[in-house]
């Protein structure tokens, strides 16, 4: 307890300080920050090759890359972020200053994922510190080799004090909750959401929950099937499926099933060849846990393809699952795994049905070359965000905000809107002592010329 | 749960998709404009017979800017309902991307007494203009204004889509166990922690429009008969009982001195010699809370005012001098008609001062000096900031009302 409070004070007292207000700090951290990331990025790739079996490639493509262009369009635009905003003014204010000035909230929690455990601590903590906040990083310890890098790096190249790193599991982290926050940003489970909410409730901490849940795909009878199903599967087993924004299942008409099962196992093939477990592609189960967890949920399923599992180094085989019924388990919680079941639905408005009868998604996938159908998909239904013909993309389109709605989150950031989450917008108005005589209908004794105005 | 039904009734409703369309959204906002209209003569009854609102001060809180908020909303919502699009990478050029605002659902409004009508309406504006289905709660304090919005407002409004419940604690509780997909929140610290943490059950947003004392700083370069009229006008409007009220006032000694006189003449010009006698000034909406302020004149000395009367629930517009950090009247938020002075040397006690409490919804400063006023705003943190002025900042449209902290 006294540990995460000399932490959390310490970070209090840096930012009571006021040093990391300056933009000409934060600048500057933000630059070290690029500058980290350039230098280390052989010590990161190895650390997400032994938490996940990244590649090369694929971590530096998932991870760093997304991690140098937030820094970059973060250090472009921040002046002009941090600047107050002029607002409209009505006959009363003509002659005053209104505007709304963009300050730090304080101190800052970010606590990070273990799927994609690098850019899901920066990524905030590039916001958190653009904003002019003092932030406590909380990296997940199921990614350890992640965590344990960042805990290293951090220290080395930011302020010690405004910045600093907790390590550890859920007691720690349980700990580190009943400190007093200024936002809470918290990317993980929807059951662990609620529990920091409530913790978060009791210092009246804003909080910003990027969950999960289950990303439906549609996919129209009216679509180039081979392209379509090419990019659903690149989406749904890259990191293993292990993605918060993956296609979770697809619903289809029956008349197609086939089709798209034929079309995922080719390009399978085209992407870890024959033997997918020797693909240095091919990513691996976080842990004995979740493996035990995903390769139960095969049970009593009809396999269309894939199905194999190696339990000691936790691979399971890229899987489509066919005829599943909703009400099975692999229908029930978020997969997070490489195992795609195919539900079947007879038309838009049964999928529109089924999609709304279930929590909101974080993310909605449609394929159809009617844009008509694609229009009443995003309009009849919600989710965090959505990508049409495509899976994952909106996510990385800088200027589009990422966030997730009733179970799967709450607020939302990345780019402008984590400057934007992590600041007070404190409304200003200054008026003048003179011109008092523009006050007086509204005095009592009252008048109801003041009524007419 | 007794609120069951009804709350999923709402939802089927927004699932309908009914909300959508930006006519149905519009029909709906006319009527609450023709509610304000209609019912206008019974709102000024129900807040006079509840809070001793002076009509005058009525029709500019509960009437005139409630309109302000509808007309604003009507010119710019389907500008507001639009797409927007964004910026694309070189690679999604042949792209469209865009951020659509959809409705979240099925909205609560929690909504309090002392502006029992401005309360719950302007968020049901905004709740309706974004398409969601809305259950309004108003509260159970200002009883007479709570039967009026019971029996008239659904009248105006589709009933399959918006409901009023009423009702104390146990009722509000029981309604906070379903699913809400947004609670919207005007109340205070305590009650809104117990909200957040029902709202995490269901993993529920919320918007918390809380108080806390609102700092008054006023530096030795102003011109003290403005100052004192505009801030007795923050300060003893609708009794003192107003979230962005001026709880407390800084100054040097030597600034007291020049205020007392001032402030002393523009309680008298606003409300005569026997304020009690004034139709402009208002009540105390209950006997605990009346008791509960009317502690508070035990702190430090009475300057001005002190007079009270349970039977009215009357307190006077009242200045306490002598007033030190640790009194009681400086450890809790007033919302009464007493302003109490703290002592300070210069400006950075002041804001040493301010920045050593909870952050508040406002700060207002007062200087001829801009100097002074733009130090202070930098160097404190608040909901919102007043120059020169009490109150003002919340009437413009333009301006995000919400605190921080």
């Amino acid at each position: 307890m006294e540990r995460m409070q000399q932490i959390v004070g310490r970070a209090r007292a840096a930012f009571n300080s006021g040093r990391s207000r300056p933009l000409e700090f934060r600048m500057q951290q933000l630059k070290a920050l690029e500058r980290m990331v350039q230098e280390k990025e052989k010590e990161i790739l190895a650390a997400l090759k032994a938490d996940l079996n990244k590649s090369g490639p694929n971590a530096y493509s998932h991870e760093i890359l997304g991690v140098l262009r937030e820094l970059a369009l973060t250090m472009e635009k921040l002046p002009s972020w941090a600047a107050p905003h002029p607002v409209k003014k009505d006959l009363l204010t003509m002659r005053d200053e209104v505007y709304i000035g963009y300050e730090p909230l304080g101190v800052v929690l970010v606590i990070g994922a273990w799927n994609y455990p690098f850019v899901l601590v920066m990524q905030p903590l590039i916001g958190a510190i653009a904003a002019g906040n003092a932030v406590v990083v909380k990296p997940s310890e199921v990614s350890e080799n992640t965590a344990r890098l960042v805990a290293e790096l951090l220290p080395q190249y930011l302020d010690k004090d405004l910045y600093a790193m907790v390590t550890g599991g859920v007691p720690e982290t349980t700990e580190l909750l009943t400190q007093r926050f200024d936002h809470i940003l918290y990317t993980g489970n929807s059951a662990v959401g609620k529990i920091v909410m409530a913790a978060a409730a009791k210092h009246l901490t804003p909080v910003t929950l990027e969950l999960g849940g289950k990303s439906p795909c549609y996919i129209d009878k009216d679509c180039d099937l081979a392209v379509a199903c090419r990019r659903i599967t690149w989406g749904k087993y890259m990191n293993c499926g292990q993605t918060c924004i993956a296609p979770d299942y697809i619903l289809c008409d029956p008349s197609i099933q086939s089709k798209v099962v034929e079309n995922i196992k080719a390009t399978l093939k085209e992407f870890y060849g024959e033997d997918v477990k020797s693909s240095p592609d091919y990513e691996r189960i976080v842990n004995q846990r979740h493996f035990k967890r995903v390769k139960s949920l095969l049970e009593g399923q009809k396999i269309a393809h894939g199905g194999e599992t190696d339990e000691a180094s936790c691979f399971i085989a890229p899987t489509i699952l066919t005829d599943v019924s909703p009400e099975s388990k692999v229908m029930e919680e978020e997969i997070f795994g490489p195992v795609l079941p195919i539900v079947s639905v007879k038309s838009v408005e049964e999928a529109i049905e089924f999609i709304n009868f279930r929590e909101k998604p974080l993310a909605l996938y449609v394929f159809s070359n009617n844009k008509q159908l694609i229009r009443r998909v995003i309009a009849e239904t919600s989710s965090g965000g959505t990508t049409a013909n495509d899976v994952i993309m909106h996510s990385v389109v800088p200027d589009l905000p990422f966030g997730g709605v009733g179970h799967s989150g709450m607020g939302a950031y990345h780019g402008r809107f984590s400057f934007e989450i992590f600041s007070h917008r404190r409304a200003c108005l200054i008026k003048d002592l003179r011109w008092e005589v523009v006050n007086k209908l509204r005095y009592p004794p009252g008048s109801m010329e003041m009524m007419h105005l | 749960n007794p609120f069951a039904g009804l709350v999923s009734h709402l939802r089927a409703s927004w699932l309908s998709g009914k909300t959508r369309p930006i006519e149905y959204r519009v029909a709906q906002l006319e009527a609450l404009g023709r509610f304000l209209d209609d019912k206008k003569q019974q709102i000024l009854e129900a807040t006079a017979s509840d809070l001793g609102k002076a009509p005058f001060e009525a029709e500019l809180s509960e009437i005139l800017l409630c309109k302000n908020e509808l007309h604003e909303t009507l010119n710019n919502l389907s500008h507001w309902m639009k797409d927007e699009q964004v910026d694309r990478t070189l690679a999604m050029q042949l792209d469209s991307a865009f951020i659509r605002k959809d409705p979240y659902g099925v909205v609560l409004i929690i909504a309090p007494w002392n502006y029992p009508i401005h309360l719950f309406l302007v968020p049901l504006i905004g709740a309706i203009a974004a398409g969601n289905c809305v259950i309004v709660k108003p509260s159970e304090v200002s009883k007479k204004t709570e039967r009026l919005v019971a029996e008239a407002l659904p009248g105006y409004l589709d009933k399959d889509c918006f409901a009023v419940v009423t009702g104390g604690v146990q009722e509000t509780t029981k309604l906070l166990e379903n699913k809400f997909d947004y609670i919207f929140f005007t109340g205070t610290p305590p009650v809104g922690r117990i909200i957040m943490t029902a709202a995490a059950k269901h993993l529920t947003p919320v918007t918390l429009e809380l108080g806390g004392k609102n700092p008054c700083y006023v530096s030795d370069t102003c011109d003290v008969t403005n100052v004192a009229r505009r801030v007795a006008w923050g300060r003893f409007f609708n009794a003192g009982q107003t979230c962005i009220a001026p709880d407390y006032l800084l100054c040097t000694i030597e600034m007291q001195e020049k205020l007392l006189p001032a402030l002393r003449k523009a309680i008298s010009d606003f409300y005569g010699p026997n304020p009690r006698e004034s139709p402009d000034f208002g009540r105390i909406v209950s006997d605990k809370q009346f008791q509960r302020v009317q502690r508070l004149l035990g702190s430090g000395r009475v300057a001005i005012g002190g007079q009270t009367d349970e039977a009215e629930r009357y307190i006077a517009p009242t200045v306490l001098v002598d007033v030190q950090p640790s009194d009681p009247v400086m450890q809790e938020e007033i919302f009464g008609p007493i302003l109490p002075i703290v002592i300070i040397a210069n400006m950075d006690e002041a804001i040493d001062f301010i920045n050593s409490r909870e952050r508040p919804l406002v700060v207002y400063t007062f200087s001829s000096s801009d100097k002074v006023v733009k130090q202070v705003l930098r160097r404190t943190s608040s909901g919102g900031f007043c120059g020169n002025d009490t109150l003002m900042h919340v009437t413009l449209p333009s301006l995000p009302f919400g605190g921080i902290g």
